[in-house]
């Protein structure tokens, strides 16, 4: 091939990748903007007043946290109980049994001394057969109600409870996640402070639980996590819930809530057919679906993000888990952007359709591809000895100096914001992973994005990996 | 694959990134994160720091503020007052200083929640003595929003009445956050300031904000409320809706057609809430406008309505929830329709769902009263204008009200096609029968202890145009039919003697080798058929044709000719006489006696007919628990067998004992001993019984 077209096509080549970095910068700096004003803005509106006051008004909404349960006999007696001593009055506990092959619905019915009842399902709802549906006898769990069902996936689940709830707002969450005392408190607040808008949907911060002390449902002391992939997930949550969501929640183009801990106007979620059975990425699905329901309604809506550290989870610390769960989330990011394709770039769907989804389209899909082939690419170049090493090295280096720059900006924001990790040793801590995590951490994850494509997109079968969990009860 | 000369090359070469700019932003995102690194410990040291001195200066103003609080003007002695006066001027001194003077602030605040009556008092006085108001007051000149409601908030929490009409002018503020924390401190700080809120008031209010007024308004102290109808006319619908949710909090029922006039807002949240008023006020004069509202409406406001008409326990709104059963796509909504009937009218629907048919099936053979009847109420329909009737082809209902009939009312055609001629009508014959003989009292009485209501078209004051052909009684559900009156009184008759009659037929016609018969097996069967052939009646005739559909060959064929034999060994009856001539006539005119229909007796049945077509007289019944023949008889010695629901029938009536109970009638009023109320009044009605028709009864 002649020499100078080739150099002008490898060019063009380092014209795109600096556009695509240029782009990807202005952005993240962008959201980085608009989160601290987010954040300022959420700190200075709730720095009075007591929310605990209201808990018990007439005028509070009843809420149905719907939490599906799959082999979590060795958690789920102390994971209820947490749910169970929430600061809120109107509230039902419905718990989702999966099908379950070990002792889940055993040990719960011991537990909570569950009885089963008659409850009449409508016949036209499509979800597995439901087995029983379950009360205490004990007037001190009269929240508590127990669904057993055949396994049919944690979205079948969801869809159920949320069927059988009679409330105005279902929660749905893990049920191995940690909500503390007030969260219940804040996302009643959430759905009721806006009058003109419509709010369909509350999500919140993931705060990562390993290694924390948990006494009877309770968050005693945080602690930063020892295992160090969950140091890492600790830095990129972080970054992702204090200055990505925040960001977009403050521009109204959330188009996620982490399955962890996303609640739900009932009506809204029942009239698009609750959540996807045949996704994995469940919980970004059903807001794109919700969010599409409401501007094609043309009804005004939003979906509003809560900052404060409500919910505690345990997140992998293997790796082989931690590429499972990428792995899916990968996938879960593709089928929903594949399903949703009419929304790229199109005007009808306003922010959602220029900002967010061709966000999520380009640095949340296509980046990790692109990181992935572009490694290989340099490898290859520099082999064939056709890369342009000054530029290669220049660009490099932006992109390495800038990812520590916003993560010491993150850890900067958890500290202004919420300083939770008082310790100077755990926030040096942090900041080592800010700088060695593209080198460690970050290429796990890009392979983890990769795999999950490919098996999405040569259809081989994979579902959602299990996590074996520790049980907060034993995080000392 | 030849490509173009370098020239051209040239023109369309591509433009270089310039390295050095690269380089450049990677030094400044390299000073950003330095700074981001020195930013993150001075924070950390400044809030650390922060809190280490508010502590400290907290540790030297709280004793300072106890001692103010707890201190007693009249009980102090001279040297405890000259302390108290040092220490305020103490006090005055330290909270020159701005910091003290929010640390104070903020001391007060804290223990404003923690403290209560006099000392409450105490706190916002010394408030009040240290012209801390007056930063508070500074704050709300401020043009940050945050300083503004942290004033607000401040003078609120401190009840500084002072500060209310410097504070109520924020209520229309275009930031929400301060119109919000102005109308919080409105409605605290004076109890006026609800109504200047809900008067003045142009923006939204929120869900949230409701809540929190409410709250304010519920904790004040000798509050009295203002009428909060004077708001349903406003024209912000926030504060229509906010005044429905506080007329409900206050019980001010004191505006009923406003509430019901607001079911027809646009809003739905204020439809909602309107409806919540009704039902909590029972403001049944809203039916009509709940009713004429619910089909345009979502499946929440659906529930709500449904919820409010079952609370009224109105029995008039049944055909309007059994019309919302039947035409409702939504299952929650019918299931709400069904509930509402259970709770106007309990156990007016019976589950379906779920129950084991053959025993059903078995339980219709063996017993006539456990048969489900049926009857439809629907007299308010024409009243309704929104109300329709359901399109059944099938349900023909009867209009019944809670009226009793007046005996000079006009007597009641019942439309019946003529193919469709109804069992009872043969029923209605012996409640005719019956009913005109005396002691109609009596047999009321003994209804009311049975405590069985049913509403029963036969036994209305009406005629009944009875078609040609006779009727059997299959007594299938699936096969009924209502039937509907011309007018809309209620008929009442006594359930108890419908059954009883029906247990006449029964018995009357009976074989007295069918018991054994339906519980032995097959093998016994042909014996029995045996011993029928010996000693067997022409009673037994109906009982062998019956077996002529039995599902053994043997046993059919055997009946077959054992009935041929029976035949030709009695006169054979026919059968048109195996029934009584009242049954056979169709033109059959049903007359009930004024005194019976003036009971309150409601009839909650569905009978269901078919015609007979040159059948006699026939009850089928399926073999249950079969088992040989001794075992028959030893449960028959033993009295094992379950009581048939009237056993009193199956007494033989024997002249003896008939002139004995008729001797004992005439010597006394009192009833004879042994028998219940209920035993004599049957006795009666059966020994007033005409003699020919008892003959042909007992064939």
């Amino acid at each position: 091939m002649d020499n100078g077209v080739f150099n002008i096509l490898l060019d063009y080549i380092n014209i795109v990748f600096f556009v695509f970095t240029v782009v990807l910068f202005t952005l993240f700096s962008i959201m980085g903007y608009l989160s601290t004003k987010g954040s300022l803005h959420y700190k200075n509106k709730n720095s009075f007043g007591d929310l605990s006051k209201v808990m018990a008004s007439p005028l509070a909404p009843s809420l149905t946290i719907v939490a599906p349960a799959y082999n979590e006999g060795m958690t789920i007696v102390e994971n209820i109980r947490s749910l169970l001593s929430l600061k809120y009055v109107n509230y039902e506990v419905m718990v989702v049994n999966d099908g379950s092959k070990d002792d889940t619905m055993q040990k719960m019915i011991d537990a909570y001394d569950l009885v089963k009842i008659d409850r009449k399902i409508d016949p036209n709802w499509k979800s597995k057969p439901i087995r029983g549906v379950y009360k205490s006898r004990q007037q001190s769990f009269s929240k508590l109600t127990v669904i057993d069902k055949e396994n049919g996936g944690k979205s079948d689940a969801l869809n159920t409870g949320m069927h059988l709830s009679e409330n105005q707002f279902v929660g749905c969450i893990d049920v191995d996640c940690l909500l503390l005392p007030d969260a219940l408190l804040h996302v009643v607040k959430s759905f009721y402070q806006r009058s003109e808008k419509r709010v369909i949907a509350v999500g919140g911060v993931i705060r990562i639980a390993n290694s924390c002390v948990i006494n009877g449902g309770a968050l005693e002391e945080i602690r930063l996590p020892k295992n160090w992939l969950a140091k890492f997930q600790l830095l990129e949550y972080t970054r992702s819930f204090l200055l990505g969501r925040m960001a977009f929640g403050r521009m109204d183009s959330l188009l996620i809530i982490s399955g962890a801990f996303g609640f739900f106007d009932r009506e809204i979620a029942l009239a698009c057919g609750g959540y996807d059975t045949n996704t994995v990425g469940e919980d970004m699905e059903i807001v794109f679906r919700m969010r599409r329901y409401m501007v094609e309604n043309k009804l005004p809506h939003t979906i509003e993000y809560i900052p404060d550290p409500l919910c505690w989870t345990e997140v992998p610390e293997s790796r082989k888990i931690l590429v499972n769960q990428r792995d899916r989330w990968s996938r879960g990011n593709f089928e929903t952007l594949y399903k949703h394709r009419d929304m790229f770039f199109n005007p009808k769907y306003g922010r959602l359709g220029m900002i967010s989804y061709p966000y999520w389209f380009f640095y949340e899909w296509l980046a990790p591809l692109l990181e992935f082939f572009g490694f290989f690419s340099i490898i290859l170049f520099y082999y064939l000895g056709i890369l342009n090493l000054p530029f290669f090295i220049a660009i490099t280096t932006m992109i390495y100096v800038y990812s520590i720059m916003f993560s010491f900006y993150a850890i900067l924001w958890e500290v202004y914001s919420y300083n939770e990790y008082k310790k100077v040793k755990d926030i040096l801590i942090l900041m080592g992973c800010a700088i060695v995590e593209p080198f460690i951490f970050h290429p796990i994850v890009v392979f983890a994005a990769v795999r999950g494509n490919y098996k999405k997109l040569f259809k081989i079968q994979s579902g959602w990996g299990t996590i074996t969990r520790k049980g907060f009860a034993k995080a000392t | 694959m030849k490509f173009p000369s370098l020239k051209i090359y040239n023109l369309v070469s591509s433009p270089k990134v310039p390295t050095d700019v690269l380089w450049d932003l990677s030094i400044l995102f390299s000073i950003l994160a330095v700074i981001y690194f020195g930013a993150i410990f001075f924070f950390r040291n400044k809030f650390k720091k922060d809190a280490s001195d508010t502590a400290s200066r907290k540790k030297i103003l709280a004793p300072m503020v106890s001692e103010f609080l707890f201190y007693e003007e009249n009980i102090g002695t001279k040297e405890e007052k000259n302390s108290y006066i040092n220490r305020k001027i103490e006090i005055r001194e330290l909270i020159k200083d701005k910091k003290n003077e929010a640390v104070l602030s903020e001391i007060l605040l804290d223990l404003k929640t923690d403290v209560s009556g006099q000392t409450r008092k105490l706190l916002f006085k010394l408030y009040k003595d240290l012209n801390l108001q007056e930063q508070a007051f500074e704050k709300l000149k401020s043009f940050r929003w945050q300083k503004i409601s942290q004033g607000m908030f401040e003078l609120t929490q401190m009840q500084v009445v002072e500060s209310y009409s410097f504070i109520r002018r924020f209520i229309n503020d275009k930031r929400s956050v301060v119109r919000k924390q102005a109308e919080i401190s409105t409605v605290t700080l004076m109890h006026e300031g609800i109504s200047y809120f809900l008067d003045t008031t142009k923006y939204s209010i929120s869900e949230w904000q409701q809540l929190k007024i409410l709250e304010v308004l519920s904790n004040a102290e000798y509050f009295e409320p203002p009428r909060f109808y004077k708001w349903l006319t406003s024209k912000n619908k926030h504060v229509v809706l906010f005044a429905l949710r506080l007329i409900k909090h206050y019980d001010q029922n004191d505006a009923e057609e406003s509430i019901i006039s607001l079911v027809r807002h646009k809003n739905t949240n204020i439809k909602h809430e309107a409806i919540s008023c009704i039902k909590k006020f029972n403001f049944q004069s809203s039916t009509r406008t709940l009713k004429a509202v619910f089909w345009k409406n979502n499946a929440h406001i659906k529930l709500a309505i449904l919820d409010t008409l079952a609370s009224f326990e109105r029995k008039e709104d049944i055909p309007f929830l059994e019309l919302v059963d039947k035409k409702e796509s939504n299952f929650t909504v019918k299931s709400k329709a069904l509930s509402a009937i259970n709770t106007i009218w309990p156990e007016y629907v019976m589950p379906t769902d779920g129950l084991d048919s053959s025993i059903l099936e078995e339980h219709q053979d063996e017993s006539f009263e456990e048969i489900v009847h049926k009857v439809d109420v629907s007299n308010d329909a024409p009243d309704d204008p929104e109300f329709e009737k359901p399109d059944s082809e099938e349900a023909i209902e009867i209009a019944v009200d809670s009226e009793p009939i007046e005996t000079n009312q006009p007597e009641v055609q019942l439309e019946t096609p003529s193919e469709l001629l109804p069992e009872y009508e043969r029923v209605a014959h012996f409640l005719d029968s019956i009913f005109v003989n005396k002691n109609n009292e009596d047999k009321v009485e003994a209804a009311e202890q049975e405590s069985v209501v049913a509403k029963d078209p036969i036994s209305s004051k009406s005629e009944i145009n009875t078609p040609e052909p006779v009727f059997e009684v299959l007594l299938n559900e699936d096969d009924a039919v209502s039937l509907t009156t011309t007018n809309s009184d209620e008929i009442k008759v006594d359930n108890s003697i419908l059954e009883q009659s029906e247990t006449i037929i029964e018995d009357n016609y009976q074989s007295i080798f069918e018991p054994l018969f339906n519980r032995a097996d097959d093998e016994c069967k042909m014996l029995l058929l045996d011993e029928i052939l010996e000693i067997g009646n022409n009673k037994d005739i109906p009982f062998l044709t019956s077996l002529q559909n039995h599902h053994n060959t043997l046993i059919r064929t055997k009946a077959v000719v054992v009935k041929a034999k029976l035949l030709d060994k009695f006169t054979p009856i026919k059968e048109s006489e195996t029934l009584p001539l009242e049954v056979l006539n169709l033109q059959t005119t049903i007359k009930v006696e004024e005194e019976l229909v003036k009971q309150r007796v409601e009839i909650n049945q569905t009978i269901s007919a078919l015609p007979i077509e040159d059948q006699p007289y026939l009850i089928e019944k399926k073999p249950k628990d079969l088992m040989p023949l001794e075992f028959c008889f030893l449960l028959e010695e033993f009295d094992l067998e379950p009581a048939k629901p009237l056993d009193l029938f199956e007494v033989e009536f024997a002249p003896e004992f008939s002139k004995d109970l008729k001797n004992s009638e005439h010597s006394s009023s009192s009833e004879p001993i042994g028998l219940t109320a209920e035993e004599h009044t049957y006795f009666q009605q059966l020994l007033e019984f005409p003699l020919t028709k008892r003959k042909k009864f007992n064939g």
